[in-house]
């Protein structure tokens, strides 16, 4: 079995990153699960991946949900089984991390409990598979004529809401800031304007307070949703966001269940990591004077309190 | 027969190969005198280990004395005689080769290691000891007991018959984050259009005075700028003009002069063969030097990718082997750097980067007062003593440093005990090692044990000598051509000239088939084109009293104008050879010492030019200059009388059109 989800071609597009590794993930699940004791090996599993790719969450994150769906499926067939012991509510309040469904004891065996794992794995399948699709619904609420957009870096959630708005026969314009190290606005404005023909502005991301005056709406996605509310996003959106902030113009953050973490942010915590990535897409290189003279960092996230945010889009 | 053929398609199925060199052949990261140690009966430059060993040179100084020492205990650590397992960041050099392999999708790695049984159990032990073993990868490690060089290693593989695609050879010390697979595509996309291509080399783009640029690896290439198809390749920098044969010229060309070789080349399957028919091939530059040269006889062609993004660097010497360190911590070789896990157990502790390129794990216990940083790793279970400084270093697992002490750029591996006070710098320490404050630490130093030996970087001047040779082109025969002639062949040469032109204008031959015969036969003699021009025109004139058995006795007009036939005839084939100033100059030196050796001619010279002139093969300001020249031949004076008359019409014609 395969623990690194290889990192090597530089995640260009995060978003896509995190949804073909949480896509794989569930593929190498369905396979592992003829094994027993499944929740211990899941716990494992969550935590070699992220060792493996510390600054990834996204893999880590569909276990620990997969693991309350396990620990729901078993304690509604405890139950049934035996009704004396209804001491769990139907539906227990969700929270990711928890692990207090009172006191069951996981070891026993209950019969059928594996074919509902897998049925419960289909259905997180299909749900990652239409997410993107599901946030773009509601984009004709949120997006009005003669809006004037603002969005971040790449971002393939974005990217489908902004299409289906222009679907649904919105005219508004898009203001794309570039963003480095990858400098991902790039590909998106390009994207925007020669495939779906929405007129756009491209911008380096520092420059965008300039322009924030005339924007009615900034929508992002996020590379992942920390437990406070706050959010580990491509770097430079934070200043962009307290610009946006400056101007009362609301902030709206689509983002697939996925993204959603238990981590909290704190410098200590390594789960929300930084990445740095080569400087070579900053600096070349080639270039004697600054390779002698000077160290490059290249940062891919930027952490954005959750003040700044004003509504958090969802797929369900 | 059925299934056989279906075996074999199966064995043909496109399964990712790749050659990894665990050593450089003799040619060690730390000097030569490292490889002799390491192989006390051999010689040197027939057998380096090439790839991965770093570290092995000693200073002149010590040279001899530690020689000594070796003869009296040639057993040397099998860790230490493996380069491919010196520490580099926090892992072994051989891990960044085998991560790089494996992330681009290679299914099938042999690690060719020349040092014997004793460095193939170094390697295999460090493989299974860590997580290559669990991949999904077939990692074979051959060793060999009487392998001398590159050339033997493809030819022992060859003869095992384990490699059947197309694969990538990766030289020792390899650093890369390009994604190989595609070179490999691209390399068979090359393969289409020529089917001679048998290898692609990669280079990256990298100034000279780069930090991670060895002063030894330089090469001056020539590429065809549309294929990439290499013309002429030579091991130096060429501060003085390159030789390139004329055929070779193309429409675009580059000269590439600052880039270096990343030791990873694309293989067709048919390199191994070749290296089996030519047994006199040592290194891969015997190979390609042999490639151009026979480029026409044999139509294997060696194309170049210049990479200019991503990072592919190889270590060479203890300077490349300092800059690419340095290089794996700045994380410009990212995703190979520290806080990565690649290589390691699944329980293993990773490190995490903190802030100025610190890479901590776990478990290190640092002196507050200990400044650590920019850019430094220090391993899990190491104790750092007080006020100790570490600056573009690594430090292993369980080492001990102590207090006071001052470490930069230093490489050290793991259980290494450094006492209150050293000072450090520039140096590679390996496993175990204790370094007190008496010991004589010099930088450049490679510490094993406790012994010292200092690395000596700079060329020798045995390899600067080595190298005048060094420069091939393709159709390298034309190189030959320059190193100077007998007056023998070019006699024998005029008189194939005078054949041809005999011959073409008799059976009336057209003129860029005899142009093609006669480049033919200049080739074969070894000639200059200059030379050729010479002959051609000595041939021209002198066809006329070879046809002709009454020439001379016949009348001067008879005889001038069986020449001007002959001249007429071959103008456009005198064009060919004169294009510019030098061959009309050429060409007028040659009608004199015609007209000096025969001088039925002299009367001739006059209208000879005067056609010339016409023609516009020579030019008036040519002939001006010619005239005033003093002669060398004894007839000088009486052939410029002879033409004086036509200098006059010249001399007024140019003055009527200046008066114009």
């Amino acid at each position: 079995m395969t623990t690194t989800i290889s990192t090597a071609d530089g995640e260009k597009v995060m978003e896509d990153k995190a949804y073909i590794e949480a896509a794989a993930l569930l593929q190498i699940l369905e396979i592992s699960l003829k094994r027993g004791e499944v929740l211990r090996w899941l716990k494992n599993t969550s935590e070699r991946l992220t060792n493996a790719a510390i600054s990834e969450s996204a893999s880590s994150n569909m276990i620990h949900r997969l693991i309350k769906i396990i620990q729901e499926e078993f304690a509604a067939k405890k139950k049934i089984e035996n009704s004396a012991s209804s001491n769990l509510p139907a539906h227990a309040p969700s929270r990711l991390d928890s692990t207090e469904l009172g006191i069951v004891d996981f070891t026993e065996e209950v019969p059928d409990l594996r074919s509902d794992i897998l049925n419960a794995i289909l259905d997180l399948s299909a749900e990652l598979e239409s997410s993107g699709e599901n946030i773009a619904e509601d984009a004709e609420k949120h997006i009005h004529q003669q809006d004037v957009i603002l969005t971040v870096g790449k971002s393939r959630t974005v990217e489908k809401f902004l299409v289906k708005a222009k679907a649904k026969k919105r005219r508004f314009e898009v203001i794309v800031a570039t963003c480095g190290p990858f400098y991902t606005g790039r590909e998106m404005a390009a994207q925007l304007k020669n495939r779906y023909k929405i007129p756009v502005t491209l911008m380096e991301d520092t420059g965008v307070f300039s322009v924030m005056s005339r924007v009615s709406k900034v929508i992002i996605g996020t590379h992942t949703i920390l437990a406070n509310g706050g959010l580990k996003a491509i770097a430079g959106c934070h200043p962009i966001l307290l610009a946006a902030k400056h101007y009362n113009v609301p902030v709206l953050v689509l983002a697939p269940i996925y993204k959603l973490s238990p981590d909290y942010p704190s410098s200590n915590n390594v789960k929300i990591a930084n990445r740095f990535v080569s400087p070579e897409n900053l600096v070349k290189y080639e270039d004697l004077q600054v390779m002698n003279n000077a160290h490059v960092y290249a940062t891919v996230f930027d952490y954005v309190p959750p003040e700044l945010i004003t509504l958090f889009i969802f797929n369900m | 027969m059925a299934p056989k053929v279906h075996i074999l398609r199966e064995e043909k199925e496109d399964i990712f190969q790749a050659v990894l060199l665990a050593d450089n052949f003799g040619y060690s990261i730390f000097g030569p005198q490292w490889a002799e140690k390491r192989y006390p009966n051999r010689n040197i430059f027939g057998d380096d280990d090439d790839d991965d060993d770093d570290d092995s040179e000693y200073g002149d100084d010590k040279q001899k004395g530690e020689k000594d020492i070796t003869q009296e205990e040639p057993e040397i650590d099998p860790n230490l005689s493996q380069e491919c397992l010196i520490p580099l960041g926090n892992r072994k050099l051989l891990d960044y080769s085998l991560e790089a392999l494996t992330v681009s999708g290679v299914q099938d790695i042999f690690i060719y290691c020349s040092s014997g049984v004793k460095g193939g159990t170094a390697i295999k032990d460090h493989i299974r000891n860590s997580k290559w073993s669990d991949l999904n990868v077939k990692i074979s490690v051959i060793s060999s007991e009487d392998c001398d060089s590159l050339g033997d290693a493809l030819r022992d593989l060859d003869a095992k018959g384990m490699i059947r695609n197309d694969f990538i050879l990766m030289a020792a010390g390899v650093l890369t984050n390009i994604a190989l697979k595609p070179l490999l595509e691209d390399h068979r996309k090359i393969m289409k259009l020529d089917k001679g291509a048998v290898m692609t080399l990669i280079h990256r783009k990298m100034p000279v005075g780069h930090r991670s640029r060895s002063v030894r690896d330089n090469q001056s290439i020539l590429l065809d700028h549309n294929t990439g198809k290499v013309l002429a390749y030579s091991n130096k920098i060429q501060d003085k003009g390159m030789k390139i044969p004329t055929e070779n010229l193309k429409r675009e060309m580059e000269v590439i002069l600052n880039t270096v070789d990343t030791g990873i080349a694309v293989c067709s399957s048919s390199v191994l063969p070749l290296f089996t028919d030519n047994f006199d091939f040592v290194s891969i530059q015997d190979f390609i030097k042999n490639i151009l040269m026979n480029e026409e006889v044999m139509g294997n062609t060696i194309y170049l990718r210049q990479m200019k993004t991503g990072y592919a660097n190889r270590i060479v010497d203890f300077d490349s082997f300092m800059g690419v360190s340095l290089d794996v911590l700045e994380r410009w070789s990212y995703p190979l750097v520290p806080d990565m896990p690649f290589g390691s157990n699944p329980g293993d502790p990773v490190y995490h980067m903190g802030a100025n390129f610190v890479y901590k794990v776990a478990n290190v216990i640092a002196s507050r007062d200990a400044i650590i940083g920019p850019v430094a790793v220090v391993g899990c279970e190491t104790t750092v003593g007080k006020c100790v400084t570490i600056q573009n270093s690594s430090i292993g697992r369980r080492c001990f440093v102590g207090q006071n002490s001052v470490i930069t750029n230093a490489q050290i591996g793991d259980g290494v005990t450094i006492e209150d006070g050293c000072k450090i710098d520039r140096c590679v320490i390996l496993d175990g090692a204790c370094i007190t404050l008496d010991r004589n630490m010099p930088p450049n130093s490679l510490i094993v044990g406790d012994r010292t030996f200092q690395i000596q970087n700079n060329p020798t001047e045995d390899d600067e000598s080595d190298e005048d040779d060094d420069d091939y082109a393709a159709n390298g025969k034309d190189n030959m051509m320059y190193g100077g002639h007998q007056e023998a062949d070019f006699t024998r040469f005029s008189e194939e000239v005078m054949e041809s032109l005999h011959r073409g204008f008799t059976d009336n031959v057209a003129l860029d088939n005899l142009f093609v015969e006669i480049q033919g036969s200049r080739t074969a003699n070894f000639m200059y084109f200059d030379h050729a021009t010479v002959a051609v025109i000595k041939g021209i004139l002198g066809l006329a009293p070879r046809l002709y058995s009454d020439f001379l006795e016949s009348s001067l007009v008879i005889q001038w104008n069986k020449t001007k036939v002959i001249v007429v005839k071959y103008t456009e084939l005198l064009k060919l050879y004169v294009k510019n100033l030098a061959g009309q100059e050429s060409l007028l030196k040659t009608i004199e010492e015609y007209a000096n050796d025969c001088p039925y001619f002299r009367p001739m010279t006059m209208q000879l030019l005067h056609y010339y002139y016409d023609e516009d093969i020579l030019s008036q300001d040519v002939i001006f200059k010619w005239y005033k020249k003093e002669s060398l031949y004894e007839a000088g004076a009486e052939i410029r009388n002879k033409v004086q008359k036509f200098i006059e019409w010249l001399e007024t014609a140019s003055e009527e059109s200046e008066d114009e």
